[in-house]
């Protein structure tokens, strides 16, 4: 008798779907299974703390100060970035003024503790004072949300973030003129303007002065890692509970008699107070601040930082952080970006390019358009850099690098977005090929424009990897699908 | 009365540009229900295309066309440039998301945005160029009428983004795309039922939008001579908030929208602050808001549950 009811394979077993059963084996098959069952169930508590652990050894074997400055770079970025995950990835509030409130931390720290006003408040009185102004602060920026939804939140508050740095810069001269007479006489200084504000206090703490950048280190990690634990017990307590259901769809947690409008206040708060508290760390460290430290290009990073680690996942913050405090370090010089950038091409090669018939199809297609440049260079009697030592003379064989390469860099740059969109657009059977060409207009690109420009770089790279990871991992590298009823 | 005529004036061209930004956001908030936050960076690009164009045809000193040829070229091309841009960042930003959390689209226009202003920091640099429009136009010509001063200049851009304006609205009243539009806005499922090919409704809207903010952009340098590749984002704020004060959707309150912000901002700077002035912007922006959240030509949005 053929019964359909029988069990066609040996593991599926009555009472089970087979939908969870058959995402369970997919798990279970994957790389590392096993070493990633065992991270999975362990609490959240012990991974933080043993992550923090770990991050404190490495102040013990950081070689130079250098690195230690990275680490701190990472360790602060990753409050931040939990910080951020509260408002946008627990509450799904976006929040653009944030940097906003990182940069109001920083700077009350500042006009509290430092030379400018001669007001050296003791780091325990002034950081908590900080913390709960700038906590205030979020609340009354969040109360506009009471009426508002989403999109009309989040041009609020991007609003006030070009409003703080507007304030900061000019608030060197701060005057009234109204209907000629001028409020105060003599403009008063409160920012600094486009100076900042110097001569801050380092932190003391227990009589003791931070004076290493070690020494902040330790510091900054200690307090991600409580921030962290903190965090983690408010997410599975009540508050967290209807913060997430806010998140998932407010109208039905309000009928549940969820208080959003109230939640919503208290999510701006706690992501205003813990940048505020990342401000703090950072004007201390400096020892100065200056406006242009909490602009745009800032709120970007954190975004990226925030979203890379996954929204909602607390550890998530962290592995954000890393990379985009550190990636940027590596395109700092030419040799170790070069570095980067060809074995993240071959990574991707690898990875995306098999069978053998592809990586063919992609191999001459990038030979054939190397020949075409260089025929096209010779005809127009362009000349070309000699040839370095090193990786960079591998990928000068490859590519030819011209004394004057700005507008040709340009040029390529443009055809590579260009090209790079196109390439979105083809059918499966052309990608090899037009890839190896847009790869080949790339290195071109990064050659004779991109590496000279780390910086700009960076931004370009951050930019475009927000809009790639929306398209195609819309949870974040690290984040959990959400799965939308709709 | 000299300074406030004078302030008029101002606000009337400062509005007419915010209006023109405002439209692009109010179109494709209208068809889409998305906040296109990369809309200044088109607007910064236009405004670098008509500087390109310019320099092509030979700079402001000695122009190889008549001036009279040279600026509707110089907004053409622009326009045209623009609603490319306009075109592709709705194609590889906004379309692969369309199905996803609202916040998806905006965290992707934010690197769009961040993108863009890259680029053109990459291609031209951080240096602020200029139009160089007094060798175009004599500045002194223009009306000059007791109290009343007002450049060539600005009179060209208020005329242009009057006519502009009023041809946008026949063509959404008239012609059979413009229609398409509005049915899209009002219900894209039912659009699509009826034939409409809903993508190509999106792609024109975010061609006419991002053209009208190219044209801005040209204008933008010719009156204030300053073009550099972080001026689209304040642009685009304050356009967003001339398209929320007037309603966000509407046409008609696009273009009030701009005309109240430029005069807020002009009058600010006259009798305020010549530095805080988009403080006032702002609080007009939250005071708006918070009293009547749908603008002015807005209608309340129902939500059916």
């Amino acid at each position: 008798m053929t019964n359909e009811d029988a069990p066609q394979t040996g593991t599926r077993s009555i009472g089970k779907d087979q939908w969870v059963e058959q995402a369970a084996e997919r798990i279970d098959n994957r790389p590392f299974a096993k070493l990633r069952r065992r991270l999975v169930q362990t609490p959240v508590q012990w991974r933080v703390l043993g992550i923090g652990a770990l991050a404190l050894l490495f102040a013990l074997v950081s070689p130079t100060d250098y690195t230690t400055r990275v680490a701190f770079t990472v360790a602060l970025y990753t409050l931040l970035a939990t910080g951020l995950n509260v408002v946008v990835g627990w509450s799904g509030l976006l929040d653009l003024g944030y940097v906003a409130f990182f940069g109001f931390g920083a700077y009350a720290y500042a006009l509290l503790s430092s030379e400018k006003f001669g007001l050296h408040w003791p780091t325990l009185v002034s950081v908590p004072v900080v913390v709960l102004g700038t906590a205030l602060l979020g609340f009354l920026l969040g109360l506009p949300s009471r009426r508002l939804s989403g999109d009309y939140l989040a041009i609020v508050t991007l609003f006030f973030g070009q409003i703080f740095v507007s304030i900061v810069n000019n608030g060197d001269r701060l005057q009234l003129s109204l209907n000629g007479h001028n409020v105060p006489n003599k403009p008063f200084n409160l920012t600094g303007g486009p100076n900042g504000v110097t001569g801050i206090d380092p932190l003391s703490l227990f009589g003791k002065k931070v004076h290493t950048i070690t020494g902040y280190y330790v510091v900054t990690v200690i307090v991600a890692v409580v921030v962290m634990l903190l965090l983690y017990r408010l997410r599975n307590a009540r508050s967290g509970l209807a913060l997430r259901a806010m998140r998932e769809d407010p109208l039905a947690a309000e009928i549940l008699s969820v208080p959003v409008r109230r939640l919503r206040l208290v999510a701006f708060a706690i992501g205003a107070g813990i940048a505020a508290l990342a401000g703090t760390l950072f004007a201390s460290v400096q020892l100065s601040v200056f406006g242009s430290n909490f602009d745009l290009p800032f709120l970007v990073l954190m975004y990226a930082a925030a979203i890379l680690g996954g929204l909602g996942n607390i550890g998530g913050g962290f592995i954000g952080a890393l990379i985009v405090a550190v990636l940027p370090e590596m395109l700092r010089t030419p040799s170790t970006g070069r570095a980067l950038v060809y074995g993240a091409l071959v990574v991707f090669v690898a990875l995306r390019l098999r069978p053998w018939g592809r990586l063919a199809q992609y191999l001459i297609a990038l030979i054939a358009t190397g020949v075409l440049v260089r025929l096209g260079l010779a005809a127009f009697g362009t000349s070309i850099r000699p040839r370095a030592t090193g990786l960079a003379g591998m990928t000068g064989a490859l590519v030819p690098h011209l004394t004057k390469s700005v507008s040709f860099g340009n040029v390529a740059f443009l055809t590579l977005i260009a090209g790079g969109l196109g390439l979105t657009l083809l059918p499966p059977k052309w990608r090899p090929v037009a890839a190896g060409v847009v790869s080949y207009i790339g290195m071109l690109a990064w050659e004779n424009r991109l590496a000279e420009q780390g910086s700009i770089t960076r931004q370009l790279l951050v930019g475009a990897a927000l809009v790639a990871i929306m398209a195609s991992r819309p949870q974040g590298f690290f984040g959990i699908k959400r799965v939308e009823v709709l | 009365m000299a300074q406030f005529v004078q302030l008029v004036v101002n606000g009337l061209t400062l509005g007419s540009l915010y209006a023109l930004i405002a439209l692009g956001y109010s179109l494709v908030y209208g068809v889409l229900k998305l906040l296109n936050f990369a809309h200044g960076e088109v607007y910064m690009i236009g405004s670098f295309i008509g500087y390109g164009v310019l320099q092509v045809l030979g700079g402001s000193a000695n122009p190889s066309v008549p001036v009279g040829v040279l600026l509707p070229l110089l907004m053409l091309v622009a326009a045209l440039g623009a609603g490319l841009v306009g075109v592709a960042i709705e194609r590889f930003a906004y379309r692969p998301l369309r199905q996803s959390p609202r916040i998806a689209p905006l965290v992707s226009a934010l690197g769009t945005s961040f993108f863009l202003q890259a680029t053109m920091l990459l291609v031209v640099g951080a240096r602020i160029v200029r139009y160089e429009s007094e060798k175009l136009i004599d500045v002194s010509s223009g009306v000059h009428a007791g109290v009343l001063n007002i450049s060539v200049m600005r009179m060209l851009v208020i005329g242009v983004s009057a006519v502009v304006m009023i041809g946008l609205n026949i063509f959404m009243k008239r012609s059979k795309l413009g229609k398409a539009m509005r049915a899209t806005s009002y219900d894209p499922e039912a659009a699509q039922m009826m034939g409409m090919d809903v993508n190509r409704v999106v792609m024109v809207t975010f061609f006419i939008g991002s053209a009208l903010a190219g044209v801005a952009g040209v204008m933008s340098g010719l009156v204030y001579n300053r073009v550099f590749h972080t001026m689209g984002f304040v642009a685009g704020l304050k356009g967003f908030t001339a398209s929320v004060v007037g309603g966000i959707g509407s046409i008609q309150g696009a273009m009030a929208g701009g005309l109240i912000i430029g005069f807020a901002e002009s009058f600010a700077q006259g009798y305020v602050s010549t530095t805080f002035y988009d403080v006032v912007v702002f609080v007009v922006l939250i005071g708006f808001l918070l009293t009547r959240p749908r603008g002015l030509f807005g209608v309340p949005e129902l939500k059916k549950v």
